[in-house]
């Protein structure tokens, strides 16, 4: 007898056979005696050792262990939750850690970034109208697109001329303040006379003493700036270079 | 807001605990199954007790399965799913849910397994009085509608009851063993504490040869010959 018999006897024997397979494998028992005869002492061996065991079984239930219980939510749900709820309290830890505080910037990173932010181009009415010099168009065109160096170059010479305007002077001392040439962004912010253009000078002459590690100087400024519209940064700078 | 995190996790960890013990206790371990697959029945009641009220509960509260069947049902798949697993059929793993499937699947097939040549040798072993073998024999066979199986195949379980209940238990254990579970001889070497292969089969020849002897006088006994049964003589 061949595995595949064995597997149709037990599978016949427990009723596992349905349709087309089990009309064949009947077919083969009224024809083949010898299969007729394992099927029968399989099905009697089975039955009476199926019987020992279940009684066995069945006995070995303590009554607690007899009850039915109620499906519920499935392993895999548990498993799903308990994840998400790891997952959760991780990051709700996380949140609560002490996390080091940043160090406090330096006054002279704080007006480094203050002078990033470079002061917005002088508006110019651009083609027939703008009486303004050629020149002074390029340089102004230069600074508007953020061509500094360029801009720097061309307003100096502007500058430097005699009856130069206190808009040419702080164009020309941002620029220079923006290519990273502090003294000479001081000496133009400097030269800025009395007037709408002098506030702001004063403003970005501090952020440039700063850079040169002119405190002393960068201070006093900045406490004649304090009631001004920049007073907030005014103050943070103040702070940090007590 | 630390101290209520911690009892929080705390107590969440208590209430999901035992639900994942339950869940992680619901596999066996390599060495359980490997003694569940090696027919060990101490193994085999512990797999019964542990899914009992999972299965059963399954099958009465949700497939509606009145609570005597289901726990008909449930020792007849756990038989079954010890069966594939002594013949290799099913390995370590989520042996519940091959459980569960495989009770449902008989509570489906109720009326085909319940007319079922093996179902109808139980019933009429349960309908035999439990001293049975202390009766007189011709009174136990019944007429074949009333028993369900023809008279040859009641005859077969009366001779193989007494013949089994008289052969060593290491014997019985052998046949059942490899007639009944279909196990190669190679896999029963450690099982019996046999030095190999050829062990096990001059073994099984000679519990065979013990059995057969034990049929032919069980046979004399009763008055019966050997063409009244239908099991071929071993």
């Amino acid at each position: 007898m061949n595995h595949n018999d064995e597997t149709q006897i037990q599978d016949y024997a427990a009723g596992l056979l349905s349709g087309s397979q089990k009309a064949e494998f009947e077919r083969r028992l009224h024809a083949e005696p010898d299969l007729k005869a394992e099927l029968d002492l399989y099905v009697a061996m089975t039955a009476l050792d199926q019987q020992r065991l279940k009684q066995s079984l069945f006995n070995s239930l303590e009554p607690h262990e007899m009850q039915p219980l109620k499906p519920g939510i499935s392993g895999k749900w548990i498993w799903g939750a308990a994840g998400l709820l790891v997952l959760i309290l991780i990051g709700v830890w996380y949140t609560q850690l002490p996390h080091p505080p940043a160090q406090p910037a330096t006054a002279q990173e704080i007006a480094f970034a203050l002078i990033k932010e470079a002061y917005p181009p002088p508006v110019a009415a651009m083609g027939g109208n703008d009486a303004s010099k050629a020149n002074q168009q390029q340089a102004y065109l230069a600074y508007r697109n953020k061509r500094y160096t360029e801009a720097a170059s061309l307003l100096k010479t502007l500058a430097d001329q005699p009856g130069a305007s206190d808009e040419l002077i702080f164009y020309t001392g941002e620029s220079c303040l923006q290519t990273g040439e502090w003294n000479a962004a001081i000496s133009y912010f400097d030269k800025v006379g009395p007037g709408y253009w002098n506030d702001i000078a004063q403003w970005r002459m501090a952020l440039a003493l700063i850079q040169t590690g002119q405190k002393d100087a960068a201070k006093f400024l900045l406490q004649e700036l304090q009631t001004g519209n920049k007073k907030n940064e005014v103050e943070k700078l103040l702070k940090t270079l007590q | 807001m630390q101290v209520h995190l911690m009892f929080f996790s705390y107590f969440s960890c208590k209430a999901l605990l035992p639900l994942a013990k339950q869940t992680a206790s619901n596999t066996l371990t390599a060495s359980e199954f490997e003694r569940f697959a090696a027919g060990d029945e101490t193994e085999l009641t512990a797999f019964f007790k542990q899914h009992f009220g999972y299965v059963t509960g399954w099958l009465i509260y949700r497939e509606k399965c009145p609570p005597d069947q289901a726990r008909e049902w449930y020792a007849d798949a756990v038989l079954r799913v010890r069966l594939k697993a002594m013949q290799g059929e099913v390995s370590a793993g989520n042996l519940r849910a091959y459980l569960l499937k495989t009770a449902i699947n008989f509570h489906k097939m109720e009326q085909r397994r319940e007319s079922s040549l093996l179902k109808r040798h139980e019933r009429f072993l349960e309908q035999l009085p439990p001293n049975a073998a202390d009766e007189d024999f011709d009174q136990l066979i019944k007429e074949e509608e009333t028993a369900g199986i023809d008279l040859k195949q009641q005859r077969n379980i009366l001779v193989l009851q007494k013949a089994l209940a008289l052969l060593g238990d290491a014997c019985r254990q052998l046949l059942t063993d490899t007639i009944l579970h279909g196990i190669k001889v190679g896999q029963l070497v450690e099982k019996y504490g046999l030095k190999d292969a050829r062990g096990v089969t001059a073994k099984k020849q000679d519990c065979k040869g013990q059995l057969q002897r034990l049929v032919h006088k069980v046979l004399q006994q009763l008055g019966w010959s050997a063409d009244q049964i239908s099991i071929p003589m071993l």
